[in-house]
């Protein structure tokens, strides 16, 4: 009787197992995956190739072993993400060396380079607004100020006098909401034209939540930058895309770099107030 | 089984070099007898498989006619506004004086020959310059015609074919015979038929009767030709054989009825009928052409009717002979009906055919039955007022027909336009025809079931995915995109329809599900905001909770940390003010990553515990209401006691670093002072709450090689049964006893490693995520277990698929997954 049963899957599952046969008929799922099981279990040594190589952090990994594996080259990474992971992968390793993170890997779009910069860049301004935090509450910061100007928060319906953390958050969550938005960006591919122009609105705002922590809670931004040169990456980002005007950079340089602050802040002081 | 023993004795025999010839020829006789079996149940497998593929051509053909001809509609309703237009234009213009002889066919030449281009009602009006526009559009379904022709005509073979070879078997060999996958696969429809394997074959025998006496009789005249079309249709849409011969004549009155229906409800359509009251001759001929699109039309409208009548039909099991009998006696009567009215070419179709594919072919099947649960045995009655009402669509349709003088080809014609128009008809109908409830009721599902244009193609798609699926398939229902990393962990509300996800980007989200799960559309496509965003970690989440009871949500990090918040109400709007009282506690405590934390199942009314397993070793336990330290217990590989005599060791801390590091728990609802945890080395444990010993160590380690390459992902127990299932790193999904830790069960489940486990509320279905991007439910009250659907969750990253899969605890038909892609999907029942 066992050598009957092994002669018919032998001989069946080839048409069982085939995805077509699957697709195309519901009712059988049942007994294809019977079958299948015996099938798969004659052949429990044969891995797939994809698991000797698997880089994830499985559940148990202790701290210092997070994370550790080498970094692929792009073009070996097989995923809709690469792009990100690949990006992900470098910020891990060394995430100060800004020029060699925002350069644009050979061969990849632009934008899209630029989109999942700005997704990793709202990701990692989560842990920016986790320090803020405690500090900056609503007692502490009523109204959305950097520098001289008061800021209207734009995620609602008509701009709101949000407090600061408040404005950090909306910011936050609406660039997060609009990033994630399968209209404007419905591919990691490729980014349409037409959904360019957000990358500019994304920064500008996004660069306020910088700007507030500058002037407000010093410290807390300079310990985080020291652990992430977050804002670095950013500013570099932002210029060499032309995602934001010179005259809207207001954080002086902290390394008396070339155009920047006192001629910057100048001007914002001549502009009107935004939004 | 047979020939295997005789073969064994034959073994030593060919050794000793002894071929007894009898021994011989008996090994060979029974060596060909099953080859031959096996040729057979090839041929029916091929046989059967090209009847499903001829059939679902067909299927497709008529769907898109029917399409055609749905278009087509639209553009006579805009046709006959525009006449309509003129026509007040023109009443304008004699008001003025300026009394014009318009015919109302005239048009402004801009318009006409656009509309009558695609219009096949403009055609009818017979100016012979259109008809060479006509011609290319007509003629594509009567080609159509000859496809379908052929597909039927080998269905009807080929099902001869199974019917015969399924019968030439004898049953001495088919129940020595393994099940072969298709025989098994089509279980549900094959059991009725067993019985009634004699039925089928007098089945076709009737049919050829009928066959045959329409051809001896004269061929019908055009007009009734293009009247009778339809009939074979809700013949095949009844499908009740038994009830055939009663409900056939009903059947064919009835549909002018609804025709005259229409007629009466949808006036543009009738006015613009009226100034094209086309001579029938000119009018039939692309009727009949038009006949596919009518049976599809109504097979697709009138699934409630044909499932209806099915169910009797499969699953009675006929007392056959006098039964049969009956009918062959019946059926020369009509025959005659049929002979009269019907093409004898589509007579001979449907009646062959349509009706043994719904028998043999489990796609429509699955499809009747999906509608039948649905309508949980309300079916017996629907029936018999379907047929009252069928009867009084007759009787009305007569009367109509008497009073109108309407020529019944275009009553046909208007067949379409009663589908379309019962939506809004039905409550008109309903007073004319002074019904009872149970009619009303009816007519809504019938309304219910009409298809309307705009959804016409997506439904088409539907029905033929329902067509393939299990009675209840998930279906994915929202799309939550808004984190920007993996979704690690997702937890629904108890209670509520919502859910909690925390990512690897930080952050853990909360979304009311409410609003988006009572839209009727299949899956929306709405961009859901959550109604909060928790910060707090400041490393990835790795694992959530949610309480309802105490209103509590808890996150563990990677950064050592728990933190715990209260669960925000439901009618919070998206981008509100920061409220201070969310943040809770934070459960500092582990020296290393927390990997996952569970509640405890049941409040307790002072306490509600957590346990939480880190990266440090250690297993702890937490007592979130306590105004003290929350700490209650906490112990490593070992269980408590070892860690005790270990403490006065020197080395203690160093030792305890080497042990295995715990990657999931899970709490045992069967025995609620038991908690089992699984740790990386392949190991499971099951520890007393209170004491922290550990009573049993499974034997779940069974193809572990010493490298975190097979280790135990994911752990879980069930809901109501002392078992506990595993889920490993290298692809196993294994079910143990939690009485005695033995392994009952153990399969490859995905193709990549399993990354989580869920069971289904009711315990009967278990669902697993892999890394392979996979979500697969496995029946587990079957002993072999198997896969009852399967579908692609998530897309890779960072060699990661569906990393969490979970069932709304208490609502049923709820649930969700989440996956490395940063998505959160939630699937839907219904």
């Amino acid at each position: 009787m066992m050598l009957m049963d092994k002669q018919e899957q032998d001989t069946f599952n080839p048409v069982r197992n085939s995805p077509e046969t699957m697709e195309a008929d519901g009712q059988s799922m049942a007994h294809d995956k019977k079958q299948a099981n015996p099938a798969g279990n004659d052949a429990p040594s044969a891995k797939s190739p994809s698991m000797a190589s698997a880089q994830r952090n499985l559940p148990g990994t202790k701290d210092e072993k997070l994370y550790q594996w080498p970094q692929r080259p792009l073009e070996s990474i097989e995923s809709a993400f690469a792009l990100r992971e690949y990006l992900q992968a470098m910020i891990r390793h060394d995430p100060h060396d800004v020029e060699k993170l925002i350069a644009l890997p050979a061969g990849q779009d632009e934008h899209s380079w630029l989109y999942e910069h700005l997704c990793q860049i709202c990701l990692e301004l989560n842990y920016l607004i986790v320090h803020l935090e405690p500090e900056c509450t609503p007692e502490v910061c009523p109204e959305m100020r950097a520098e001289e100007w008061m800021y209207y928060c734009a995620t609602h319906a008509t701009p709101r006098e949000c407090c600061a953390i408040d404005y950090l958050t909306h910011t936050l969550d609406g660039a997060c909401a609009l990033l994630n938005n399968v209209k404007f960006f419905p591919s990691r591919i490729s980014v349409p034209e037409s959904s360019v122009k957000n990358f500019q609105s994304i920064a500008r705002r996004l660069y306020r939540i910088f700007a507030h922590a500058y002037f407000h809670h010093h410290d807390i931004f300079d310990a985080f930058e020291a652990e992430t040169s977050l804002y670095e990456r950013f500013l570099k980002l932002s210029r060499t895309r032309k995602m934001i005007t010179e005259k809207l950079i207001i954080i002086p340089s902290q390394d008396g770099d070339e155009n920047s602050d006192s001629t910057g802040q100048r001007k914002i002081l001549a502009r009107g107030k935004d939004e | 089984m047979d020939q295997f023993q005789s073969f064994a004795p034959l073994q030593p025999q060919a050794a000793m070099a002894e071929y007894a010839f009898p021994t011989v020829l008996q090994f060979l006789q029974s060596e060909w007898r099953r080859f031959e079996r096996d040729r057979n149940e090839w041929d029916i497998e091929k046989s059967e498989m090209k009847a499903r593929i001829a059939f679902l051509e067909g299927e497709k053909r008529g769907v898109d006619n029917s399409k055609l001809d749905l278009m087509k509609r639209v553009k006579m309703l805009e046709y006959a506004l525009r006449q309509e237009r003129s026509k007040y234009v023109e009443q304008q213009q004699r008001k003025d004086g300026l009394a014009h002889p318009h015919s109302q066919a005239q048009f402004p030449p801009g318009v006409t020959p656009d509309a009558k281009a695609q219009n096949r009602m403009s055609t009818y009006s017979a100016s012979g310059q259109n008809m060479t526009q006509v011609s290319p559009t007509s003629s594509t379904p009567g080609s159509d015609h000859l496809g379908r022709a052929k597909s039927r005509e080998f269905l009807r073979v080929c099902l001869q074919e199974i019917s015969y070879l399924t019968a030439s078997v004898p049953p001495s060999i088919a129940s020595a015979m393994p099940t072969p996958s298709r025989a098994s696969r089509h279980d549900l429809d094959r059991k009725p038929t067993a019985p009634g394997g004699r039925r089928k074959s007098d089945y076709f025998s009737m049919n050829g009767h009928a066959i045959h006496s329409t051809g001896s009789q004269p061929p019908p005249p055009l007009l009734s030709r293009s009247i009778s079309v339809p009939v074979p249709t809700l013949q095949s849409l009844t499908g009740n054989k038994s009830d055939l011969n009663n409900s056939l004549p009903i059947m064919e009155d009835s549909l002018p009825a609804g025709a005259t229906n229409a007629l009466m409800e949808d006036k543009v359509e009738d006015a613009t009928l009226r100034q094209f009251s086309a001579p029938p001759e000119v009018a039939a001929t692309p009727m009949a052409s038009k006949a596919n699109g009518h049976q599809t039309l109504h097979k697709r409208d009138y699934p409630s009717i044909e499932s209806s009548d099915a169910k009797p039909m499969e699953s009675r099991t006929y007392g056959a002979q006098e039964n049969v009998k009956g009918r062959k006696d019946r059926s020369p009567e009509k025959t005659d009906v049929s002979s009269t009215r019907n093409p004898p070419v589509d007579d001979g179709w449907d009646l062959d055919d349509e009706e043994p594919v719904t028998v043999v072919h489990s796609p429509i099947s699955a499809e009747h039955w999906r509608a039948q649960l649905k309508k949980a045995g309300q079916q017996s009655t629907k029936t018999k007022a379907d047929v009252s009402q069928q009867e009084d669509e007759a009787q009305w349709s007569k009367d109509a027909q008497d009073a109108f003088n309407i020529p019944r080809g275009r009553l046909d014609k208007m067949i379409l336009d009663w589908d379309k128009s019962k939506p809004d008809a039905s409550n008109g109908y309903k007073s004319l025809r002074k019904k009872k409830g149970k009619d009303s009721g009816m007519l809504d599902e019938l309304a219910d079931l009409t298809i309307s244009e705009a959804d016409w193609g997506e439904t088409c798609n539907e029905s033929k995915e329902t067509a393939l699926d299990e009675p209840a398939r998930w279906r994915l229902k929202v799309t939550l995109r808004r984190h920007l990393d993996t979704v690690r962990s997702v937890a629904f509300h108890p209670l509520q329809r919502s859910i909690l996800s925390g990512s690897e980007d930080g952050t853990m989200r909360y979304w009311n599900l409410e609003a988006t799960l009572s839209e009727n559309k299949r899956a929306s496509s709405a961009d859901i905001s959550p109604i909060h965003i928790y910060r707090g970690h400041t490393k990835a989440i790795t694992s959530v909770a949610i309480s309802a009871d105490r209103n509590k949500c808890f996150s563990a990090s990677l950064d050592s940390t728990i933190r715990s918040y209260k669960v925000v109400p439901m009618d919070r709007e998206a981008y509100s003010r920061t409220d201070p009282t969310l943040p809770l506690t934070t459960f500092v405590g582990h020296t290393g990553a927390v990997w996952g934390i569970r509640l405890f199942p049941v409040t307790v009314s002072t306490s509600l515990l957590l346990a939480s397993i880190s990266a440090d070793g250690s297993l702890k336990i937490w007592d979130t209401e306590t105004t003290g330290s929350p700490l209650k217990s906490s112990w490593g590989y070992h269980g408590q006691k070892v860690k005790q005599q270990r403490a006065s060791l020197s080395a203690a801390q160093s030792i305890e670093s080497c042990w295995p590091i715990p990657t999931s728990l899970d709490f045992c609802p069967t025995d609620l002072n038991k908690m089992v945890v699984s740790y990386n080395n392949s190991v499971v444990k099951l520890f007393d709450i209170e004491t922290g010993k550990d009573i049993l160590t499974f034997q779940s380690n069974g193809s572990y090689d010493a490298t975190t390459a097979t280790q135990i992902n994911k752990v879980i127990c069930h809901p109501t049964m002392p078992i506990m299932v595993t889920g490993h790193e290298d692809r196993y999904i294994r079910y143990f006893d939690l009485n005695n830790g033995s392994c009952t069960y153990s399969s490859i489940a995905h193709l990549d490693s399993v990354s989580s486990l869920d069971f289904d509320p009711s315990g009967l279905v278990l669902c697993s995520g892999g890394h392979d991007c996979s979500v697969r439910m496995w029946d587990i009250g079957s002993s072999s277990r198997p896969c009852v659907q399967e579908f692609t969750g998530h897309r890779r990253k960072s060699d990661e698929g569906v990393c969490a899969v979970q069932y709304h605890p208490t609502i049923p038909g709820l649930f969700a997954t989440g996956g490395a892609d940063s998505i959160v999907k939630v699937y839907t029942r219904y």
